[in-house]
């Protein structure tokens, strides 16, 4: 039993991590935009369905709202939250250009983090919240709620892999790796830039946000950790080792990741303190990041082009891109 | 009042050396590197190693921690940024990241997670009437930026190897065909801008506290002061260092101080909604 609950454990961090990649594959593999900030989506995304789920806030701590709905509302909620957040960051800094995105959206998750701490009467504070409700059925025993939660988190990763394999597919997911590869090229096409990228990052956004109420459901508390940059670097790191641009690999590259990164808590060493094996897993995590982009930029899996010829029969095309791509700078 | 006019001055200073230094990267390679704040820490926390743990007299270590982190920058770049030349801008800033994560790590691991300060015998204070207005090392601190801005500005329009720099941030390929040293030039761009934020780091250890999250911190207000300095002359962004030194300084008087970085990002937020070309460049070019 308790080898199972393991098992469930790892499935529902993977299946979490996975459907923030598939999130961020729309937006960067897909895209092209650096969205430095899946922390804040995920955050919001679980304070919303934290706060809309639990019941009035009373006795030792203190929080906003309190509604009391049940878990798949608050999880609805969670998601249209984060894309509401999406969409008015984007509908600014898609305008303006790739490197303030990145910027903008690093500074945009700190920023919130520091208003939960500073401000005990949102979710309090930095001690957050604890006994969040995770969805659960009556015929199902005690302990094993944990499985169930994995087996929802199983399902919603099934629908997301297949909504945005449907998405990159359609007419939409190509204009939007036309706008990647070449933004003048597109424009001049008539695909209407902003439009595209603006509706893909708040589309994204959405599963960022549902990324960070499933965590909740994995931890049953929240804290403002949940912004924290790590999150939004162990979503890049699996998108980028699993290939970015594919679905599949984000899906592969977030099961890679997490299996490795929990099977390294196991190592028992005695002067590793759990401080310093968090400093070392994110040394490790860096230098994995920089050596796969170094050494290995396509990753697991390459980006499959169904609609166009390899990349042999069309050899001159690379070199067009290229050039006219730098004169478009 | 008049002490945190002068700490801003200060806090303006130091901001400036370290956003040269990552503009200085930003205009010759064509991308944000987010790991240049953390050499900051870096060469903050060799300083303290130098200093506190090997005993050195501090402005012995002070130098020493520049120079090795001016080393580990151009090693960085020589090792990671270079091969990535061709490829899209976003590959090397998320290596940078990459980066960044690892130094901040290394440095919990060798020095511990707590605040640091450097052995630094205790400092006269400048008064006015009584009022203590600033510490000797504070006046220190800007008189150094100001001389270093004085170099900078030589360096760059006099002497051949700083217009050659300027020529080849403009149009690299151009700057090649007329006999620029490029290779040279990139050792000497990553060499001066590491060796930039490393002053900036000794300046914050020799004045204030260091500690490990301080890279994280001054990411932001170092873009911050990238993004309203605006791609146009390096001055611009000098004086947007200063004047985002200064406001977060000042709004302390106004609201809590845990919301200084939020003043700071709500100036960020402005400038690129309104004026996302810089508040100091000139009309913007018209691409594509």
């Amino acid at each position: 039993m308790s080898t199972l609950l393991i098992l469930g454990g790892l499935i529902t961090l993977m299946g979490i991590y996975a459907v923030a990649a598939l999130a961020l594959n729309l937006q960067f593999g897909v895209g092209g935009m650096v969205n430095f900030g899946v922390a804040a989506f995920f955050g919001v995304g679980a304070y919303a369905y934290a706060l809309t789920v639990m019941p009035a806030s009373s006795g030792s701590y203190t929080y906003i709202l309190g509604l009391g709905l049940p878990w798949w509302a608050g999880a609805i909620i969670g998601g249209l939250v984060s894309a509401l957040l999406a969409f008015v960051v984007g509908s600014g800094l898609l305008r303006v250009g790739g490197e303030y995105l990145a910027v903008v959206s690093l500074a945009l998750a700190e920023m919130i983090r520091q208003l939960f701490i500073n401000q005990p009467a949102i979710a309090n504070g930095a001690r957050g919240l604890l006994n969040a409700p995770v969805p659960s059925l009556d015929i199902i025993p005690g302990r094993a709620q944990a499985l169930f939660v994995a087996a929802a988190v199983v399902v919603v990763l099934g629908i997301s892999y297949l909504l945005f394999r449907r998405v990159t597919r359609s007419a939409f997911g190509r204009s939007l790796r036309a706008i990647n590869q070449n933004e003048a090229v597109a424009r001049s096409l008539g695909v209407n830039v902003y439009a595209v990228k603006l509706k893909a990052f708040v589309f994204a956004a959405f599963f960022m946000g549902l990324a960070g109420v499933m965590y909740v459901w994995y931890l049953s508390i929240l804290t403002p950790t949940f912004f924290n940059v790590n999150i939004t670097f162990t979503v890049f790191i699996a998108l980028i080792i699993g290939g970015t641009g594919s679905n599949a690999g984000a899906v592969l590259g977030a099961v890679v990741l997490l299996g490795l990164r929990e099977g390294l808590t196991y190592i028992q060493v005695d002067f590793i303190t759990p401080e310093l094996l968090a400093s070392l897993q994110d040394a490790l995590q860096g230098l994995v990041l920089i050596v796969i982009l170094l050494f290995w930029p396509g990753g697991l899996f390459r980006p499959r082009l169904a609609v166009y010829p390899p990349p042999r029969s069309a050899s001159v095309a690379p070199a067009v891109l290229a050039t006219s791509a730098a004169g478009g700078r | 009042m008049l002490a945190v006019v002068v700490a801003g001055f200060v806090s303006g200073a130091v901001l400036l050396l370290a956003t040269v230094g990552f503009e200085l990267v930003r205009r010759v390679e064509g991308f944000l590197n987010i790991a240049l704040p953390q050499l900051i820490v870096l060469s903050g926390f060799s300083a303290y190693g130098f200093n506190v743990l090997l005993g050195l007299h501090w402005i012995v270590s002070c130098l020493a921690a520049i120079a090795v982190t001016s080393v580990a920058g151009v090693v960085s770049a020589r090792l990671i940024f270079w091969p990535m030349r061709g490829r899209p801008h976003y590959i090397p800033m998320i290596a940078s990241v990459g980066l960044a994560f690892f130094i901040h790590a290394m440095i919990e691991v060798f020095t511990g997670y707590g605040v640091k300060t450097l052995n630094v015998p205790l400092q006269e204070t400048f008064r006015i009437g009584g009022i203590a207005v600033a510490g000797i090392d504070q006046v220190a601190v800007v008189i150094i930026a100001a001389l270093v801005v004085v170099a900078l500005h030589f360096w760059l329009s006099k002497s051949y190897s700083g217009r050659a720099l300027r020529a080849m941030a403009n149009n690299q390929a151009l700057a090649q065909i007329r006999g620029v040293n490029t290779s040279y030039l990139q050792y000497l761009t990553w060499a001066v801008a590491s060796a930039l934020a490393a002053l900036a780091g000794t300046l914050i250890a020799f004045t204030a506290r260091i500690y490990p999250e301080l890279g994280w911190d001054q990411v932001l207000i170092i873009s911050a002061a990238a993004i309203i300095g605006g791609l146009g002359s390096i001055y611009g962004v000098m004086l947007a260092a200063v004047l985002v030194g200064l406001t977060s300084s000042l709004a302390t008087l106004v609201i809590p101080s845990e919301y200084t970085q939020m003043v700071v990002f709500a100036v960020i937020a402005l400038v690129v909604f309104i004026r996302p070309e810089g508040l100091f460049s000139g009309p913007k070019e018209r691409v594509a």
